[in-house]
């Protein structure tokens, strides 16, 4: 009897998995493949997490490779072949570049009406899921409050000479910061004003580093007291390495970049890539990432049961025209590369 | 007889066009396609069309001509450091044998192995303004302000001088066995001064090695990215321009600068062949076995004795930091300079992780591959470059070399693309996304260490040695066996070494072709650092220390059955 029991559920299992591929099986527009690739800039602690929930959910593995400033290039290297399904994390002005080449497919997951305009593309080429402020910080052992810079304008001020530590025009938090600064000066046709402003501000930077772990260490262990960076990483020095930080919220508003999502054209596995895009942006994982990571939710759901620090932590936000500054933003970073950063310093 | 010479001459260079076929396929598919792919790219005007724009800006902006000079000036300095320290090492540990010698010979591989960010970030740690070696100055000496700072050009060349060293080191070591005693004696017994037997015995013979290494070593520190992008503070260099180009979406530019800087150092790589090409005279038939240079002075002895040990203190005290580091909790690295306390909780962090060997195991087995595969090219490519006087040899020579002259991106961009579809260069298959690339990339980027470690030892290889063993009438075979493989051997050993140390730890290739089945060690230490975790980084480092120097050590003492009794290769 047990054999013929074992055989009867093996029918039944292949059964199912003949409905399943025809897409018969009510409530599955189609099957999902047998993994998910996803190309991330996210952490390795953060992918893992939403791997292993993404795959408890639908029994779909995920496989992630992660990167910071090489995934945009490679995405646009394998284009002939693409390798990935789906590319998680970046800032939507990458995601705005990679559209524009003919990148991403458009896909819109079910929360995706719940999502503020601002935060996705209009065509559904790209989603953001997290929202990344970048606001200054100092240390507070080295300045009080009130010492403490008011604004993004008093960067320039000389009583901050040396005492400023900044990324390099290599972080996309660095770059949008630069670029976003300067379109404030821009709407108001006082573009030259922005320059001058910019040369000023890096006449009073002690260093660019190409890292941030030598950027926070520097205001760690008081080589410089002011810097700015991506909120989730202020809050990770805080509260996993005990920094004294206190973070600036800037008068004229900070700027607040988008973290997006996208499904790549071509993806070997479009299904399981779709089901992943939903799960990621859902509500509850972004509950999740705010919970255990830090990240600011875009939807409005998960917004609402965000930690207690979001909701400790007000910060205005800038009025940043990102569609506008995606086509200015290469362009301004190569000038200030050129012409700004440095050049009223000495050659060391 | 003179029909049959005339048979066997052909023969011979039948056999000699057919080493050169898959050769030239393989350079040419995997070498010469994306170099010449970048240059096209650099070429291509706003219309579409080939157009000298690109170059007419490059050549007339202030801030560009100030990169390419500042590359040039680091990759001049760079040579000149390394080269006095690595060739000092090469004739102290020549000269001396002390206990521990050969593990001190591979720990002055360690630099190679460690990803770039790694051992800036060490160096940081250790000499940055609030770096262990800074505060233990400054509270020595009761200074106000700390003494030293790791910045500009200073800064990227002290990690210059000492991570890069090592293939001065291993040229001029591999160079010194080949000075002949007997021509030394002579020199002397003729009255000669210590002076003049240096630069007209002694140096001749080292020429060769001084070339290629100096070639290496040029095209390592002008194209040298980490050091200046975190460290270089306003010293602009073209490593950086060309990353920031291409972020920039400024791809014609970034395709520019990486022209002008790969035909620099070729430049330099022809110009100082042609030196070497006009100096060069034939190594004679040893009759006597090589001399030990010996220092006989006590107090010469005792001075070098000392410089050295300072220098290896210099150079290894960055790795003693990453051990020290390693115990270190991340998050009072990030306030304090002195560790007070002391834990394992990076290692359980590491090890505890789902797959926690599966890095390490990927990027071993991964580096051996790539260094088989740069033996099966560059010992052929060397034979050909330095035993025959075939035209096309020159063709190789460059193109052995070019890999080193491209940035990492250009190679593994242009393999990517070359992957993607069936090509006759991957055998008709496509590679795309296959755990075979990331090896094939290591591979490409070793060649050069691999084919100028060949070429050194190639001239070790008396052609009237093999004409002997042949006219005695030994087969093809056997004098390969016995004349040929045992003079090659310490050279393709410490070839092969230098692709694997170099491979293990490699960043740059690994963050284009890495695939999530063979992640290796330095994407994930890398990660860690994003992370803020620079204690688990270190860990990281401690672990690849420790097993890449094991590794050596044994791949070291390995000897092909039948010449136990050959000299070790370092």
């Amino acid at each position: 009897m047990r054999n013929t029991g074992v055989v009867k559920s093996a029918a039944g299992l292949m059964l199912a998995a003949i409905m399943l591929l025809c897409g018969a099986a009510p409530g599955l527009a189609a099957a999902l493949e047998d993994k998910v690739v996803v190309y991330s800039t996210h952490g390795d602690s953060m992918l893992e997490a939403v791997a292993d929930a993404f795959e408890k959910k639908t029994g779909v593995p995920v496989e992630f490779i992660n990167l910071k400033g090489e995934l945009a290039d490679r995405v646009r290297a394998e284009k002939g072949n693409p390798q990935s399904d789906v590319m998680y994390g970046g800032p939507s002005s990458v995601y705005q570049k990679l559209t524009a080449e003919d990148l991403f497919e458009p896909y819109s997951p079910s929360w995706a009406d719940k999502i503020d305009p601002l935060f996705k593309d209009a065509k559904g080429y790209w989603i953001g899921t997290i929202e990344t402020p970048v606001l200054m910080f100092y240390n507070s052992e080295m300045l009080s409050k009130d010492q403490a810079p008011k604004d993004w304008s008093d960067l320039a001020d000389p009583k901050y000479k040396d005492q400023i530590v900044s990324r390099n025009a290599l972080s996309s938090s660095a770059r949008a910061t630069y670029s976003a600064l300067l379109q404030q000066y821009a709407k108001k046709n006082a573009l030259e004003a922005g320059w001058k402003f910019l040369k000023d501000m890096d006449a009073n930077v002690k260093r660019y580093y190409g890292s941030g772990s030598l950027q926070f260490q520097a205001v760690g262990r008081k080589e410089a007291a002011v810097s700015f960076a991506v909120l989730n990483s202020i809050i990770d020095s805080i509260k996993d390495n005990k920094m004294p930080l206190e973070v600036v919220d800037a008068a004229s508003g900070s700027p607040v970049i988008t973290d997006g999502i996208a499904l790549v054209k071509g993806a070997k596995h479009p299904n399981a890539a779709k089901a992943f895009i939903e799960f990621a942006g859902s509500p509850e994982t972004q509950a999740m990432l705010a919970q255990k990571f830090n990240r600011m939710p875009t939807h409005p759901d998960a917004i609402a049961s965000s930690p207690e620090w979001m909701g400790k932590i007000t910060f205005k936000v800038m009025d940043v025209d990102w569609e506008a500054l995606a086509d200015k933003e290469a362009e301004w970073m190569q000038k200030w590369d050129m012409d700004v950063k440095d050049s009223g310093k000495d050659q060391k | 007889m003179r029909a049959g010479d005339g048979f066997r001459e052909a023969g011979r260079r039948i056999r000699r066009s057919w080493i050169l076929l898959p050769l030239l396929w393989a350079l040419v598919g995997y070498v010469l396609h994306p170099a010449l792919m970048t240059l096209a790219v650099s070429l291509r005007g706003p219309d579409g069309g080939v157009s000298l724009a690109g170059y007419a800006a490059f050549f007339t902006s202030v801030s560009e001509l100030t990169a390419l000079r500042n590359s040039v000036l680091l990759g001049v300095l760079t040579v000149l450091v390394c080269g006095v320290i690595g060739t000092w090492l090469a004739f102290f540990m020549h000269a001396v044998t002390f206990p521990g010698k050969r593990v001190l010979d591979k720990l002055f591989l360690l630099p190679m192995m460690m990803p770039g960010i790694i051992i800036v970030y060490a160096f940081v740690q250790l000499y940055g303004e609030s770096g262990l070696a800074t505060r233990t100055l400054q509270l020595a000496l009761s200074l106000d302000k700390p003494p030293l700072d790791l910045v500009g050009l200073p800064g990227i060349l002290t990690v210059h001088a000492f991570t890069q060293y090592a293939f001065f080191y291993i040229a001029v070591s591999l160079a010194i066995r080949r000075i002949d005693g007997s021509v030394i004696e002579s020199a002397r017994c003729l009255g000669a001064s210590r002076g003049r037997i240096f630069f007209s015995v002694i140096l001749p013979f080292l020429t060769p090695a001084l070339v290629t290494a100096s070639a290496i070593t040029f095209m390592t520190g002008a194209g040298s990215f980490t050091a200046p992008s975190i460290i270089g503070g306003s010293y602009r260099v073209l490593t950086t321009r060309i990353l920031l180009s291409k972020a920039n979406n400024y791809l014609g530019m970034a395709a520019v600068e990486t022209a002008v800087l790969t035909a620099l150092s070729m430049v330099f790589f022809l110009g100082l062949r042609w030196y070497e090409g006009r100096r060069t005279f034939a190594p004679s038939v040893r009759a006597a076995a090589p001399q030990r240079l010996r220092i006989a002075n006590p107090w010469l002895k005792g001075g070098a004795i000392a410089a050295t040990a300072g220098l290896t203190v210099l150079i290894l005290l960055p790795f003693f930091t990453i051990l020290l580091y390693s115990f270190v909790d991340s998050a009072s690295l990030m306030v304090s300079v002195f560790p007070e306390t002391f834990t394992t909780d990076n290692f359980t962090a590491i090890l505890t992780r789902r797959r926690a060997f599966a890095p390490f195991v990927n990027s071993v087995l991964m580096s051996l591959l790539a260094g088989f595969l740069c033996l099966a090219v560059a010992l052929p490519a060397a034979y050909v470059i330095e035993k025959t006087t075939l035209r096309l040899r020159w063709l190789i020579d460059l193109l052995v070399t070019l890999p080193w002259a491209l940035p990492a991106s250009a190679v593994a961009i242009n393999l990517i693309s070359a992957a993607a579809e069936p090509s006759v260069f991957s055998f008709s298959l496509i590679l795309a996304g296959s755990s075979l690339l990331l090896p094939l990339g290591y591979c490409i980027k070793g060649l050069p260490l691999m084919a100028k470690t060949a070429h050194v030892s190639f001239q070790n290889l008396n052609g009237a040695l093999l004409e002997a063993s042949r006219s005695l009438g030994a087969t093809g075979a056997r004098t390969f066996r016995r004349i040929t493989l045992p003079v090659l051997y310490p050279g393709l050993l410490a070839g092969f070494l230098l692709v694997f140390v170099r491979s293990v730890g490699e960043y740059a290739t690994s963050a284009f072709l890495y695939t999530p089945s063979n992640k290796p060690i330095s994407i994930a230490m890398v990660n860690a650092v994003f992370e803020y975790k620079i204690g688990v980084a270190m860990a990281y480092g401690t672990l690849l220390i420790v097993l890449t120097s094991v590794l050596a050590l044994v791949i070291g003492r390995l000897r092909p059955r039948g010449m136990e009794g050959a000299p070790a290769g370092r």
